[in-house]
């Protein structure tokens, strides 16, 4: 208290001594003490001192401020996941912010290269926040009969649907239409059934797609960057297994599922020089599986790993006493699609393998007593795998897969949204986004580090929010009740998904006026 | 400290013409001096320190006496205790000597006093206390508030700028 009011003194001393000599001290110091000053000072009041002149809002935009506020309050809370930390003694050096690499966990590949680091700060905690900024893009006037099928990669959106044909959009500019190609002048079947883009690691300029049709027919599409257009590099003939429901592009690999449980493997010549644009031949078919147990929803994940191609196949199945539990089946595949392994795992949830328990006494309420309902989307995104419900929840579990064993963790409930949850996906960094099928309530979930020990779940219980609700950062017009009724609120007819800077759902409006809604946290 | 050898006498003089003798062991947590040291006390120099005053030199070889041996101890008081105008004195001259613990904590004082004036400040704040006017046309300055309010405290004030030609 003596102390504060010292420095008080003190502080109108100074004042009153620059008043007189006309100049203040900081201003006359090196833009490196400057930093070395601003370093020590919160977030709250870098953001102030860059509102103060042109000077300090220069030094403060400084990148290593940034960065290393950024390392704070994003990577250090996750220190416990560095390789070796528990073994090492905590010292707080060890923790302390440094550049070096292997202290950045799963943020590292920012570390090399510009980084924008308080563009990155600011994205991080407007995501943390759900604070975003909100844009539509009409995809559609009329009501069709299937929804547009859409999917968001690198910062581009594809959609596709009957009439209009592939398109694609571009984030980065507004969200202006980049080119579009027909599709029914190539197949005769032509309503699309399901759209998958390559998750690919920005080799080349090329970006492939691979569109599904009704009757089990399928093509293959390249998205050229720098030449911004679409070539269709193969179309397969319809198949006896009906329409596709789900698809996955890892080339040179591509598997579907169809509306009979069919599942096939497909594997391209991957000997394709250069651009990749060129047509390609019809695939080698690896293999063929059929399953009578499997419903949709369901996620498949194709990997490469040494050689070998291993699918997953996530999907639910109901038991006796949980109701709905997520499951997974893993088959590793060799090259000439010789299969070399099959494993299948059922969600552990306490007291599923055990009939006769030890425990006595009543039960615990808890994750014991849960019976899950049909999940309305499932998403599979190693090791995350979530399951939206109809009955405002979510479920979350964890997979394991090591080259001994394939398990699934038991089953967690994740509350917040207020209605039906139409779908929700993950990403592999933990971070999930749903969606509720009325209304236009979009909830961000930070699913890392929540996994099922006990201490987290203490730490749960003081920190009640697990995730956020979408908001945008725009001033909103205050709600006009007559004009709220007055309109038929949009409906989510789709999943298109996000990234580290976006989320984008398809919505359905008035007249079955369909549009792209992008929730933008830069 | 090592007193089983002779203490030698580093001299230095300072930028009001003023001469200082200090200890070795004083000396060697300056930086930038201590490499030099060997050289100075054979030749028997004097090292001039052109943009540190005598008054801040005896603060700085104090607080490096006091900490010489223990250095935990003594952190919290000390440069508490030195009047604000003395402060960015003793930056200058720390950085100048590099002496990275007292650097560290100069700076961590100064940025309580100047930035971090109650729980949060705003730019008004901050503007009053270190005595400096805004140099944003004034524009820029609302544009500047506007976007502070709306987007949370971490709008891009750059972009703005640049995309509204009000800054080059």
């Amino acid at each position: 208290m003596t102390k504060r009011k010292a420095s008080e003194s003190l502080l109108s001393d100074r004042v009153q001594k620059a008043r007189k000599t006309g100049s203040d001290g900081l201003s006359d110091l090196s833009d490196e003490l400057l930093l070395r000053i601003l370093g020590n000072v919160s977030i709250h009041s870098l953001t102030c001192c860059q509102q103060v002149n042109r000077r300090l809002h220069d030094v403060a935009g400084d990148a290593q401020l940034w960065k290393a506020a950024y390392y704070e309050r994003f990577v250090r809370p996750r220190a416990s996941r560095l390789p070796g930390v528990l073994s090492q003694p905590l010292t707080p050096f060890y923790l302390s912010y440094s550049s070096k690499l292997s202290k950045w966990l799963s943020d590292s590949h920012l570390v090399n290269g510009d980084t924008d680091w308080k563009g990155q700060y600011r994205l991080r905690h407007n995501w943390s926040r759900g604070t975003c900024s909100i844009s539509e893009i009409p995809v559609a006037d009329g009501p069709s009969v299937a929804p547009v099928l859409a999917r968001l990669r690198n910062g581009i959106v594809y959609t596709v649907d009957r009439r209009h044909g592939l398109r694609a959009f571009s984030c980065a500019e507004k969200y202006r239409l980049l080119t579009s190609e027909a599709i029914a002048a190539h197949t005769n079947n032509t309503q699309p059934t399901v759209l998958t883009v390559e998750h690919s690691v920005a080799t080349g300029s090329v970006q492939r797609l691979a569109v599904g049709f009704e009757a089990g027919s399928f093509a293959i599409f390249c998205y050229c960057r720098s030449k911004v257009r679409f070539t269709r590099v193969y179309s397969h003939a319809a198949s006896l297994d009906g329409d596709l429901t789900e698809m996955v592009l890892a080339w040179p690999y591509l598997s579907t599922i169809s509306q009979a449980q069919t599942l096939s493997l497909y594997r391209f010549s991957s000997s394709e020089p250069g651009e990749g644009e060129e047509q390609m031949s019809a695939p080698v078919l690896l293999a063929r599986m059929e399953s009578h147990t499997v419903w949709p929803p369901l996620s498949l994940a194709l990997r490469l790993i040494a050689g070998n191609v291993v699918l997953s196949v996530a999907y639910s199945k109901p038991t006796m006493s949980f109701g709905w539990l997520a499951a997974m089946q893993e088959l590793t595949f060799s090259e000439e699609g010789e299969i070399k392994d099959s494993r299948i795992a059922t969600a552990a949830n306490e007291g599923f393998f055990q009939p006769l328990s030890t425990r006595t006494g009543p039960r615990v309420a808890g994750a014991s007593d849960v019976t899950f309902a049909i999940p309305t989307s499932l998403s599979y995104s190693h090791p995350y795998l979530v399951c939206s419900h109809a009955d405002n929840t979510l479920t979350q579990y964890l997979v394991t897969s090591s080259p001994s064993a394939l398990s699934i963790s038991p089953g967690k409930r994740l509350w917040g949204h207020a209605s039906a949850v139409f779908s929700a996906h993950v990403s592999n960094r933990g971070r999930a986004v749903s969606v509720t099928k009325c209304g236009e309530e979009v909830r961000l979930w930070e699913l890392e580090g929540s996994t099922l020990t006990s201490a987290s779940d203490a730490r749960r219980k003081r920190h009640p929010e697990m995730s956020v609700q979408v908001a945008s950062g725009q001033n909103a017009a205050p709600f006009d009740l007559k004009k709220a009724l007055s309109e038929t609120p949009s409906t989510t007819r789709g999943w298109v998904g996000f990234d580290e800077e976006k989320a984008v759902v398809l919505r359905e409006g008035e007249h079955g006026k369909q549009m792209l809604v992008v929730y933008d946290f830069t | 400290m090592s007193s089983s050898k002779k203490s030698r006498i580093v001299k230095f003089k300072t930028s009001d013409d003023k001469t200082f003798e200090v200890e070795e062991a004083v000396a060697v947590q300056f930086e930038t001096i201590k490499s030099m040291i060997d050289y100075v006390c054979a030749n028997d120099c004097t090292i001039p320190l052109p943009n540190v005053n005598a008054k801040t030199l005896a603060m700085v070889v104090e607080w490096c006496k006091k900490h010489a041996d223990e250095r935990d101890q003594l952190m919290e008081v000390d440069v508490d205790e030195a009047p604000g105008a003395v402060l960015y004195d003793l930056l200058v001259a720390a950085t100048y000597l590099r002496v990275e613990d007292l650097i560290h904590r100069v700076s961590q004082r100064v940025s309580k006093m100047v930035i971090e004036i109650g729980k949060l400040p705003e730019e008004e704040d901050v503007r009053k206390t270190i005595n400096i006017k805004s140099d944003f046309p004034p524009q820029v300055e609302e544009e500047l508030r506007k976007l502070r309010r709306t987007l949370g405290p971490l709008s891009d004030v750059l972009v703005l700028f640049v995309s509204s030609g009000l800054l080059e």
